[in-house]
């Protein structure tokens, strides 16, 4: 990675209060097209506040520091803003929306992110077609996709319903919150599979995941071990395995680790 | 009577009964009355002199009466209604209301309460079922009509029902001979309204299924636009054993129109009664359903759907009645205000001793888009049987802020992600709607009043 590219995002001393609470103290991170970053960390560490603060959820308060999307300042940007831009996050725990048919929030979701790009809104025929072709990638029922948003559906179909969303979507910065966790081993391999399908020199991943399990599938270039609100250790895929064996319990949030 | 000296009278007569008279005294209605008075036969006419007589009596009903709490008759009150004026026997040009004139139905079209057109030619089985106007089928089927008229609907104190009683001259006659499954909805289109002085519409529809018939009956309620009016209408269904009815309602009217229906529907055995009422108030609308579970196996569905913004009051009510055991109801109404919207929902079900197994479910949901709106929303158990299966409840709410930031987080703009979540909720109502296209046609509603509802596909 040459270090004169501009960062696809640059996060700087940030740090996030929740009623009043600090949650993340002082992260620091940079991520360029091509990468595939790992965040792992226990329960309560931050994990995903951070992915709401970078998706823009309200309730977060940025007391310090600062967030460059492609050089811009993702923090004044509205959430519709950051999607229309290029970020994309799976939630860890994706909304039912009654009422509302699967197939018509994706194409109204693609639909928005084709206007900002100065596309036409497309045609029902190839939508068709392209929701059809990426819900066989990800191995989701065609069934799910004429029944409401996530409406009904198990932990794992909603999880394959985030993958969906984001292979049609094709998002520049893609970030899963633990979009691992309640997964069967096969289930896993074809999350795994749809967002190594995304993987390129124009795309980038930041995986958030509690165990090492995910990382077996999707191999990141860097791994991040957030730990009170800091990132106390960064390392390559070795790092994981690590982790695995030995825990977080002496890691400590002290000196933060600094990339590159 | 003075108007002065009729608003004391109305004050006094409130203290005393919670009935008041019209604040323009009872003449505009007694001349209206006496318009139709002569015509018929003698039955009929004594039943109109029994709904005069009974409204003279009544008044009004203010929210003394705990049936009337929240519903503010005053709009109905103190505005001056007079019966339509006499129309010059023109042809019609229904061009206007194409979007109402939904394919594939046979149907009638009553304007100012006025038969002017009636299709009947899509009906695919003419034979099996009379399709007319409440005074043509008085001069072709009397008898059936003089069973029906009145008996599923009594007067006791219902003011509104005597006022449409006195005031009776027209409406639409249904009658679908046993063992008939109709496959051609049947569709009655009524608008209201002329804009040269507000007028009172007493439309009465009968709608009659003998045993193992089945219908699908949609009732479209709209308004000239810039007309003020005030419709009182009531429907009688009577539903013979195993008949079943799908009987759609749709009420969307604007401005100064006001609105108030009764559906009373008798169910012998086996008999299935599915209602949908969907309501865009004007001014003032309320909505009443009433249906007698009379024998085992009988079950009734009402959904309900009220969107209303702005200024507008809209209520429902309901009541099923579990006369006998081994009957089945299920409820479902969802209410949508925004504005400074006011609306109501007052559910009741009866088990009567020795119904036994009646299962009753009753539930409505409420989305408040806005601080000045309010729902006052009351679903009411009144069991007087043992071993019965009943469940009520009301939920009020905003628009989920989780759902809201998922669109968002999806591209969708926040006034867009807004629109498809209301939609979303009304959805649940609109998508068990059984004629394509009566969906097609609430879906546009719902576009037009959301603005930018989504598209059909």
């Amino acid at each position: 990675m040459s270090m004169s590219k501009q960062p696809l995002l640059e996060i700087r001393n940030l740090h996030v209060s929740v009623d009043g609470t600090p949650i993340l103290r002082g992260i620091d991170l940079l991520i360029h097209r091509g990468e595939v970053h790992a965040i792992m960390g226990p329960n309560g560490s931050g994990k995903s506040t951070l992915c709401y603060v970078l998706a823009g959820r309200e309730g977060y308060t940025v007391t310090k520091g600062q967030v460059l999307y492609e050089g811009r300042n993702l923090l004044e940007m509205s959430p519709e803003e950051r999607a229309h831009a290029g970020l994309f996050l799976a939630f860890q725990y994706p909304v039912e929306i009654p009422g509302v048919g699967n197939m018509y929030f994706l194409r109204t979701a693609l639909n928005a992110i084709r206007k900002h790009r100065g596309l036409e809104p497309i045609d029902a025929m190839d939508f068709l077609q392209l929701v059809r072709e990426k819900a066989k990638l990800v191995g989701i029922d065609e069934r799910l996709l004429k029944r409401s948003v996530n409406e009904g559906f198990s932990g794992g179909e909603k999880k394959r319903n985030e993958v969906l969303q984001m292979a049609i979507l094709e998002p520049t910065l893609a970030i899963l919150d633990e979009t691992d966790s309640g997964l069967d081993i096969d289930a896993l391999r074809i999350v795994a599979d749809g967002v190594n399908a995304l993987r390129n020199e124009q795309h980038a991943v930041l995986a958030i995941t509690h165990y090492q399990r995910l990382l077996e599938y999707l191999v990141p270039d860097y791994v991040h071990v957030l730990v009170g609100g800091q990132i106390v250790r960064s390392g390559g895929p070795e790092l994981a395995a690590e982790l695995e064996r030995r825990g977080y319990a002496d890691l400590e949030p002290q000196a933060t680790a600094t990339l590159q | 009577m003075s108007t002065r000296a009729s608003a004391a009278t109305a004050r006094a007569l409130s203290r005393d009964s919670g009935f008041v008279p019209p604040l323009h005294g009872f003449a505009s209605y007694e001349s209206a009355a006496a318009q139709f008075a002569a015509s018929g036969p003698a039955w009929l006419r004594q039943l109109r002199a029994a709904g005069l007589e009974t409204f003279r009596q009544l008044g009004f009903p203010t929210t003394r009466i705990e049936d009337w709490k929240y519903s503010d008759t005053t709009p109905i009150v103190r505005e001056l209604f007079q019966p339509p004026l006499p129309s010059p026997e023109t042809q019609v040009d229904l061009g206007l209301w194409k979007p109402w004139l939904y394919s594939e139905c046979a149907r009638l079209v009553f304007i100012q309460g006025r038969l002017v057109a009636s299709e009947v030619a899509a009906l695919a089985q003419p034979d099996q079922v009379t399709l007319l106007s409440l005074q043509d089928a008085l001069a072709k089927e009397e008898s059936y009509v003089r069973r029906v008229l009145g008996a599923c609907a009594p007067l006791n104190e219902r003011s509104f029902t005597a006022l449409n009683l006195a005031l009776l001259h027209d409406g639409a006659w249904v009658r679908v001979v046993p063992g008939t499954r109709l496959t051609t909805p049947i569709q009655l289109l009524f608008v209201g309204g002329s804009v040269e002085r507000p007028s009172i519409l007493c439309p009465r529809n009968l709608i009659v299924l003998g045993d193992v018939a089945e219908a699908t009956v949609i009732e479209c309620w709209i308004g000239q636009s810039g007309a003020s009016f005030f419709t009182n209408e009531v429907t009688e269904v009577v539903l013979g054993e195993e008949a079943h009815l799908t009987h759609l309602r749709i009420v969307e009217e604007r401005g100064a129109m006001l609105h108030l229906g009764l559906t009373t529907v008798q169910q012998s055995r086996g008999s299935t009664y599915r209602s949908q009422v969907v309501t865009f108030p004007g001014q003032w609308t309320r909505v009443e359903v009433l249906t007698r579970l009379e024998a085992q196996g009988a079950t009734a569905f009402l959904d309900g759907l009220f969107v209303a913004n702005d200024n507008s009051f809209v209520d429902h009510h309901t009541a099923v009645d579990h006369v006998h055991g081994g009957t089945t109801s299920r409820q479902l109404y969802k209410g949508v205000l925004d504005g400074a919207a006011h609306g109501v929902f007052n559910g009741k079900v009866f088990v009567r001793p020795g119904a036994l197994k009646s299962d009753a479910q009753q539930m409505n949901k409420n989305l408040l888009l806005s601080d000045n709106a309010e729902i006052d929303t009351k679903p009411q158990l009144e069991i007087f049987a043992d071993d019965v299966k009943c469940s009520h409840g009301a939920t009020i709410g905003r628009l989920d802020d989780n759902a809201l930031f998922y669109l968002r987080a999806r591209g969708v703009p926040a006034d867009e992600a807004r629109r498809l979540l209301i939609y979303g909720f009304a959805n649940e109502i609109v998508e068990r709607v059984p004629l394509e296209i009566a969906e097609r046609s609430l879906r546009a509603i719902l576009q037009r009043r959301l603005a930018g509802a989504p598209q059909e596909d």
